[in-house]
């Protein structure tokens, strides 16, 4: 019951970007066109839910060896080597994904969300299983997200918007409003 | 004394353990899922300067190698390494830079 609650919290009541407002930049930035949007959402759950597991695990190390106050750099250095992965396993598996998600890839290495997500877990003091549940949790929270708003905006791209408010203004607002949406979601 | 040595060392010795895991793996999957590109984009890029300064227009010298060897940029289109560049450049795509 714990972890469906831990779960669906991750999506909808604390979903990251709605809630927490981590990863904004490539929620913005990728969430032109649907099929990217979903890929970008994939590569973010892959780097995610590994990247947490291992620096759960690594934490453990860290405070078996009273080394606590080297948590932010070696978090990053795990996301990191994961990131770099996942761009090599993608341009080869998948180079129209590759060229379509661009720059954005090797960004989701700066992406908060991913180091908030292995912080967040050790602050909660969550056990592994409950690390990876909330993991896919927050994953899944982005990626609908994104979904979201990839929706919106393609629709947006037929629709006529003032001059003023064309391309990225419109996106914030928009975002704006499905995160008063979101807010609704109250335990 | 041994206590104080060891607090530095450690955390040495974990950043460089975890460095030569990634490092191992990474190499791994370097290998594993090789993209095959074309030669001469390597070839290219090994005869720039390498200062990724961007004065071709270009995001760096590897973009400007790709798009030399796509036939997107003019051989003789890096600044920095003029004539000398331009003309190894220019043989390895064979074509002469005039």
């Amino acid at each position: 019951m714990n972890l469906v609650m831990i779960f669906f919290g991750a999506i909808f009541f604390n979903n990251f970007i709605f809630n927490r407002f981590m990863g904004i930049c490539p929620f913005l930035g990728v969430s032109k066109r649907l099929d990217t949007s979903v890929g970008m959402g994939m590569a973010v759950a892959f780097v995610m839910t590994v990247a947490s597991t291992l620096t759960w695990l690594l934490q453990k190390l860290l405070v078996l060896w009273h080394l606590e106050y080297m948590q932010t750099i070696v978090f990053i250095l795990v996301i990191a080597a994961l990131v770099q992965f996942v761009e090599m396993f993608l341009q080869k598996v998948s180079p129209t994904l590759y060229k379509a998600l661009g720059v954005y890839l090797p960004l989701i290495t700066t992406n908060c969300a991913i180091l908030g997500i292995a912080i967040l877990n050790i602050g909660l003091g969550y056990n592994l299983l409950e690390t990876i549940i909330h993991s896919l949790g927050a994953s899944a929270g982005f990626t609908l997200a994104m979904v979201i708003l990839a929706g919106i905006r393609e629709k947006l791209e037929l629709s006529d918007v003032p001059e003023a408010f064309s391309g990225v203004p419109i996106a914030l607002i928009t975002a704006g409003i499905i995160a008063m949406a979101f807010s609704g979601f109250v335990l | 004394m041994i206590d104080k040595l060891l607090e530095l060392l450690m955390p040495i010795l974990l950043l460089t353990g975890l460095g030569v895991v990634f490092a191992g793996v990474l190499a791994w999957a370097d290998v594993k899922f090789k993209v095959e590109k074309d030669p001469k984009i390597d070839e290219i890029l090994a005869v720039l300067p390498g200062a990724n300064c961007g004065g071709c227009g270009h995001a760096g010298c590897a973009a400007f190698a790709e798009a030399v060897a796509s036939g997107n940029a003019p051989v003789n289109g890096c600044p920095v390494g003029r004539q000398k560049v331009a003309l190894e450049i220019s043989k390895i795509m064979g074509v002469t830079s005039e």
